[in-house]
């Protein structure tokens, strides 16, 4: 649901991980992370199963892990496309929500620690921010924005479909 | 005569809006932002106010269609209730100025100004003061997802 507030998917999720891109910080349910890997192993063609974990076009490459092919993505702090892959991002996760298995990569990760405010809601009047962002955090003097792999996948399609970068 | 307290509030250094006057709680000099990815041009920002993490609207970018400027020196905290028998909300608006307090009657009622248009989704009513015409604005339309279905409307 568009404009609700992520109550749904904070009751389920106990933690998080601190996802840092350029400085923005994202929280992920750790519960969505099935394992970090280094960007050394991605892999500019899929192995034999592609497409079976596949979202949306245009990952930056691909990692088998399980017998699964995780479409691997770059997206800056702010949600768009970078030209190229920044050289800061170093490690890879790997998101899995059924049916949805996607890799992103950041540039550090940390566990979100017990000292923190409130989750709060997305200001309704924030547009396409309340689809792609379930939460607000003030965390660690600055601002973290909760997201999950079901509305990182659906973002990664919605803007593909009208090419946004 | 029915006469009420409101905050007169510059918007930018033209456009100029009011409230009652217990909506207007606080007024933040040059207040701390933090930008949230994907919100509009005209509220890129929140700030936290007592541990509310609240939006920052400028409404003179919205009106004129531009996109947010670039340094915030006031903000105003505001509080209002989208109904009855729901809780208060908080958002906030971004100000050229420290607001002016000001004493309304009746009788300074008038027409809501044609320019801009889009006066006319936020304000509630409209007053004469001197030579200035003020709207009154609707907060909790203001601070619902009204103006992001507007935009999309308007482009």
């Amino acid at each position: 649901m568009a404009h609700a507030f992520a109550e749904a998917e904070l009751s389920e999720t106990t933690a998080f991980a601190v996802l840092n891109l350029d400085g923005q910080r994202w929280l992920i349910p750790q519960n969505e992370i099935l394992s970090l890997e280094t960007v050394l192993d991605i892999e500019t063609h899929a192995a034999s199963n592609e497409g079976e974990g596949f979202i949306a076009p245009d990952p930056i490459g691909f990692i088998t892990r399980q017998e699964q092919v995780w479409p691997i993505y770059c997206l800056t702090g702010h949600f768009s496309r970078p030209q190229e892959v920044p050289k800061s991002r170093r490690i890879v996760v790997l998101l899995h929500r059924d049916p949805v298995y996607l890799g992103l990569v950041c540039d550090e990760i940390e566990v979100l620690g017990q000292d923190h405010g409130p989750f709060q809601p997305v200001p309704a009047c924030m547009g396409q921010a309340t689809q792609v962002l379930g939460a607000l955090l003030s965390y660690a003097s600055n601002l973290a924005y909760m997201t999950t792999t079901t509305r990182l996948a659906t973002f990664l399609k919605a803007d593909m479909t009208r090419g946004m970068h | 005569m029915a006469e009420s307290g409101a905050w007169i509030m510059d918007l930018d250094s033209q456009l100029q809006a009011a409230v009652g006057d217990r909506e207007m709680l606080h007024v933040i000099q040059a207040p701390e932002l933090f930008s949230v990815p994907l919100s509009p041009p005209y509220c890129r920002h929140v700030l936290i106010w007592q541990d509310h993490i609240l939006p920052l609207m400028d409404l003179a970018a919205w009106l004129n269609g531009q996109s947010e400027r670039r340094e915030h020196k006031v903000a105003g905290i505001l509080a209002f209730q989208p109904r009855r028998d729901q809780e208060v909300r908080y958002g906030a608006l971004s100000l050229a100025a420290t607001p002016i307090r000001a004493q309304v009657d009746d009788q300074q009622a008038c027409d809501l100004p044609a320019h801009p248009s889009g006066w006319k989704r936020l304000a509630l009513s409209c007053f004469q003061q001197g030579n200035r015409i003020i709207p009154i604005l609707d907060l909790p339309t203001l601070f619902s997802d009204a103006l992001t279905k507007a935009s999309r409307v308007r482009s």
